[in-house]
Parts: structure tokens; sequence; C-alpha cells
């Protein structure tokens, strides 16, 4: 674990730091870092399971305690709107295969325990999601982007539907087909994600991805994206997912790198293994990590991407940022955009939504 | 020491480097601010308050400064800013200190889901609290101050923090938020209030705040029994009743105005209903405060 402003805080995560030994002074900082990073209610369940929760100053406790309650309201509600889609996925005979922090929760994750999270993220096959989503309308489930082009942009060229939202419950419902935009340049086929996805054995007839196509999604969202604010809690997603899989098979490092080769996300895979280790002393050997190289190397030294991804992969804190912070964000922002788009089309669409998107909304609010 | 033990240039200087640190309620806050309208409302709205010299911890750092970029020419603008983010539009920097208070009840209400946070005045007399939940402009602030300008202790005009564990309240008693005509009735109702300086044209009228009594911020350790809940209404016409409410109706109010209810689940329906159960409700229309006065004390006999 290299050292850092928030080296406390992810000593405590990752189990390397007890809570005896942090001072109270010390909670100042953990305690802004992990809200902003929304990872409170996380390092409550950690702490909880280590049994060192006692040790936790009882003047800090209570911030612990309102990050735990929230995430038991999320919990709750995932799992009553699970158990809302269940009937209708049965009806069209359509597997119910949760991502993310939903599926976290399925396979009962204990690094998620305590994980807040807003939407939920499910992924169906392309060819039924027209089906499915007239019978999510008949149950609620509107679409929450109403002008044409925001329809057109989300149908066409993104991994998934314009966001669902329950008319009367407020959640809100991403569903995907694939896991990067189809205009991506990296192409993974997403059949092979179906294939291989697994059923859970807490719901019946709910599914999540396989471990490695887990591990890959994390990856995936947090490195190929234009916004980093969740960055920090997606590397701890990261660094969980490979903890709770690498000692189930001896050949779990080899298996991960040759799938993802086969999914053509190497790239992520790449960086989120070399940053989970410098950040969470996850256990990722070195010789993965040499192997990685082998197979794929950015166009710039690697030990500069390293370098700007360091600057961002950090609690959305103002203690944490190093110098650069601001350009490594400005700059990764528009190499997201550019990683899920060709150049002209990204130009007809940043244009688009500059000069006509805001005529629309003064439009559709007058009306 | 307090913040009177200091003197306002003394104060200044905290604000602008390390920061205040002062309990409010239950909570730690650190305030920064360079700007002297806040600094000035501090000095003169929270004299007794107790300045934690070497609190280790913070729950709330906040801070209130003009709002960077080119339109502080054109217009200057006040930004709050909690743990480093900036979580509402910036006003214009004459609402600096309403920015502070407003902010400060965010934090509040916003972060501490280990309690029960009702939107709803609070105040207590004999051992007894009655909470007075109510949208804003029914009255309850102008009852609220009436009420404190008559003796009561100030548990809060804003904020409601119920314990989940055993029900009772925990104190939060900050200046008196007023608006519009509340200003001048209750300016004139309680002479000797110190106030400080009148917020003109923000998004709820004209707003003043009102300094506590000494008395209700050095008891804000010490929490409090509710006994009632009631609900006011100011209506120009009426006579002062105070009218037997439906228990079940009284409940599902409560809900409506708690920020977060929705959250607590179990724990929140719990310690609600514990608290109901244990309390008379009333619906309460006035139109004289002094009447109004003498009814509530009558009642907390």
């Amino acid at each position: 674990m290299t050292q850092t402003a928030f080296t406390m805080l992810c000593g405590l995560l990752a189990g390397a730091t007890s809570a005896q030994d942090v001072p109270l002074s010390g909670w100042n900082l953990i305690i802004q870092q992990g809200r902003s990073a929304q990872v409170l209610g996380i390092l409550r369940a950690r702490l909880e399971s280590a049994g060192q929760f006692a040790d936790v100053p009882e003047s800090v406790r209570w911030h612990l305690d309102a990050a735990n309650v929230v995430a038991n309201k999320n919990y709750r509600d995932a799992i009553v709107e699970i158990s809302q889609f269940l009937p209708v996925f049965k009806r069209l005979d359509i597997p119910l295969i949760l991502l993310k922090g939903a599926a976290y929760l399925a396979i009962d994750a204990s690094f998620a325990r305590g994980r807040a999270f807003s939407d939920l993220d499910i992924l169906v096959p392309e060819p039924r999601l027209e089906e499915l989503e007239k019978a999510l309308h008949f149950y609620g489930w509107n679409s929450s982007y109403h002008s044409k082009y925001d329809q057109k942009y989300y149908r066409q060229w993104m991994h998934e539907l314009p966001p669902l939202k329950h008319n009367k419950r407020g959640t809100v419902l991403d569903i995907h087909h694939t896991i990067l935009p189809l205009t991506a340049r990296l192409k993974p086929p997403a059949q092979k994600l179906f294939d291989s996805a697994v059923p859970t054995k807490k719901f019946d007839g709910v599914w999540t991805l396989s471990p490695h196509d887990m591990i890959l999604h994390a990856a995936t969202h947090l490195f190929m994206d234009s916004e980093y604010n969740h960055a920090f809690r997606d590397l701890v997603d990261i660094d969980g997912l490979l903890r709770l899989y690498s000692d189930d098979a001896e050949t779990f490092w080899q298996d991960l790198l040759a799938r993802a080769e086969e999914m053509d996300l190497l790239p992520p895979l790449i960086y989120a293994l070399r940053h989970v280790r410098r950040v969470f002393d996850t256990p990722v050997p070195d010789v993965v990590l040499r192997d990685c190289l082998q197979l794929w190397q950015p166009r710039l030294p690697v030990a500069q991407m390293d370098a700007w991804f360091e600057r961002i992969l950090r609690p959305p804190h103002s203690s944490c940022d190093l110098p650069g912070t601001r350009i490594a964000q400005s700059l990764f922002h528009v190499r997201g955009h550019y990683l899920r788009m060709p150049i002209r089309l990204l130009a007809y669409h940043l244009s688009r939504k500059a000069i006509v998107s805001p005529f629309e909304k003064e439009n559709t609010s007058q009306t | 020491m307090i913040i009177a033990d200091s003197s306002r240039p003394e104060l200044r200087k905290l604000l602008a480097s390390n920061g205040l640190g002062i309990s409010i309620g239950p909570f730690r806050c650190c305030i920064k601010t360079k700007l002297a309208s806040v600094c000035d409302h501090l000095y003169e709205l929270y004299p007794d308050t107790e300045i934690d010299i070497d609190s280790q911890f913070t729950d709330f750092p906040v801070e209130v400064e003009r709002a960077p970029g080119l339109r502080r020419w054109l217009k200057p603008l006040a930004e709050f800013t909690f743990n480093g983010n900036v979580p509402f539009t910036p006003l214009a920097l004459d609402q600096a200190p309403a920015l502070l208070e407003w902010g400060i009840n965010w934090c509040v209400s916003a972060h501490a889901h280990h309690l029960l946070v009702i939107h709803s005045s609070v105040v207590e007399k004999n051992g007894r609290a009655i909470i007075m939940p109510a949208p804003s402009g029914s009255g309850k602030s102008t009852l609220c101050a009436g009420l404190v300008a008559r003796g009561w202790r100030l548990l809060s005009d804003e904020l409601t923090l119920i314990r989940v564990s055993d029900g009772q309240i925990l104190p939060i008693p900050k200046p008196i938020s007023l608006k519009n005509e509340s200003i001048e009735i209750i300016s004139e109702f309680w002479p000797e209030a110190i106030v400080g300086k009148v917020c003109k044209d923000t998004l709820k009228g004209r707003v003043a705040h009102f300094r506590p009594p000494a008395e209700s911020v050095r008891n804000a350790n010490i929490p409090a029994v509710p006994a009632f809940v009631i609900f006011p209404r100011y209506a120009p016409s009426v006579e002062c009743n105070l009218i037997p409410k439906e228990k079940g109706h009284a409940f599902m109010l409560m809900v409506e105005n708690a920020f977060n209810y929705h959250l607590l689940g179990v724990e929140g329906f719990d310690v609600l209903k514990s608290v109901i159960d244990k309390v008379e409700v009333f619906d309460f229309e006035y139109s004289s405060l002094d009447r109004a006065i003498d009814e509530f004390e009558h009642l907390v006999k």
C-alpha cells in the first residue's frame, strides 16, 4: 500500500489498520473522505465483522451508524424491487440478471455489506428489450428521458435503455444489454456474458454474471467511464471481488486474463489489477501483472498512465487531491467520451447536446 | 470559554484561520469564514455557546465564503461548503448569515440518520416538551419564539431530534429564524430580544434570527421528554382553539414532516409509535400570542 492522504481509510477498509490504532483526530479525515466516497456503510460493516466497531470512539460512531441506516434502506428497497420483477421476468421467460450493487447483494458478498447504491442495474438480451420494456411499463416503470434525441442516443448507440423510473416508488432501473456502448472501441461479445451467467442461491430465478465477468464488468465500468466520482468505491468493489474469488481455483488468475482477452476487455482489467494492488494491497501476484503487459500495453508508457490514474482514483474530497488531479479529471472526462464513440459521432453528439438540447428543454417545460 | 468571553476581533481571527469549533446541540461544528457579516452573526447570536478549544473530532466542518468565479464582480455571492463540497447554489452575499444557519440545518437533516429528525419546533416547560410540526407559514416558529420569550426552554425552532433508543428529544437550540411580518410581531412582543441583521429578498422573503436564551443554550445537553404533539395554525379571525386529534392521523402527519422516517424502517416506526402513544395530540388554532401562551402554560401545569 503506497502512502497517501487516505491511507488510513484504505487500511481500515482492507483490514490492514485496526480501529484502536487510529487516534481520535485521525477520524476527521476518515469520516470526511469516506462520506465523499460513499463507503462509510461498508466501513462500518467491515469494522463490525472484524469485531472492531467498539474500538471506534463514541463521538465518531454515529456517522457510521447513519451510513448503515441508508445502506439498510437500499438493501430493503432492492429486495422489494427484485421481488416485484421476478413474476414479470418469469412470465416472459427472461432470466433476471443483476449487475453491480444488486448482484453483490444477491450473492450475499461480505465485501459489499453496508454498500449504498441507488440504481438497480440489470442485463437483458437485446432481442427481448422491447417486450420487457412494455411489460415493465404496465407495472409502472416509465422512461425518465423524454426528448426524441435522448431516446435515440440511448437506443442506437448506448449499451443500456434510457433509465426507467417507477411512478410510485421512485426507484430507478437501468436495463443494459451489454457492458459497453455499441459505439465503443472495445467490442465485448454480449452473448458470452449470458452464456456463462450463474443462478444465485438466495433468490430463485435471479442470476448474476460469472465471477470473472463481474470483475471485468466492474473494471470496465471504472476505467472506461468519463465520470470518476465513484472511482474509489468502484475500486473497493474490485478489491472485494478479487479477494472473494481468487482463492476459488489455482488457475483463477490465468482464467481471468484469458476471459479478459476473449471479451476484448484486457485494458480495463490491467488497469484495475495494477491500481487495486497499489491502493488496497490486494493480493494480485507479480507474475500476473507482468503477464498482463505481455498481452496488452497502452500507447503511452504504462507508468505514465498509472500516474494519471493515481490522480483520479481517490475519494472525491479536497484532502485527497494531488497536484494535477483537476487536470486529470478533465482529461479523463474527454478520454471517457473518446472511448465511447468514434470522434465524428462524438462531435455530432456533443454539439447537438450543446446547441439544440437547451431549446428542447425550454419547449418541453412550457408545454 | 464561551463566545462572549472572546472579543469580536479575536473571533474574526479564529474564524478566518483554524475555524471556530462549537457544539451545536449534539453536534460539533467547525466554522470557517472570512466574512465579517457571518462573524457578527455568530458574535451576536451565539454568545453563550461554548468554544471547543481542543476538540479533536468535528462532525460538520463547514465554510461560508465568497463564491469564486467571474460572477463575483457582477453580483457577489456567498457559498456554503460542507466536507469540501458545495451542496447548494450560492446566495447573494448579504444573505451569508442565513446561509450558515440553513447550511447547518441541512448538515443535520441530511446526515443524522441515527436520530429521527422531524421538521418541527419544540419547546419545553416543567419537564414536558411540546412538539409542533407544521409546514412553513403556519406560524410554528412565531409561536415557538413567543413561548421562548415567556421563559420556555428552546429545544429547537426547526429540527426535532428524536433519539431512536428511547424516544427522548435531543435539544439543538440555534437562533430562531423568523420571516416577514413575524419579525415585527416578535420584536414587539419580546422587546429585550437580540435580533441579527435582517436578510432581505431571500427565497422565503425577509428573514431575521433571534438569539436563544442563555439557559436553553447551557442546557443543550439535557434531553427532554415529549409530552404533547400540537399542530399549530395561525388564523387571524379565530379564538384560541385546542382541538383533540386522533393519534393515527397525528402519526401520519409526523411522518410527513420527518426528514428521514423513510430511511429508518422498523426503528423509525417503533420510536415514533412510542412517542405518539405517550403524548397527547391536538390541533391548535390561534390569533393572539398571549392567549396561545396561556393555553400552553395551562397544558404543562
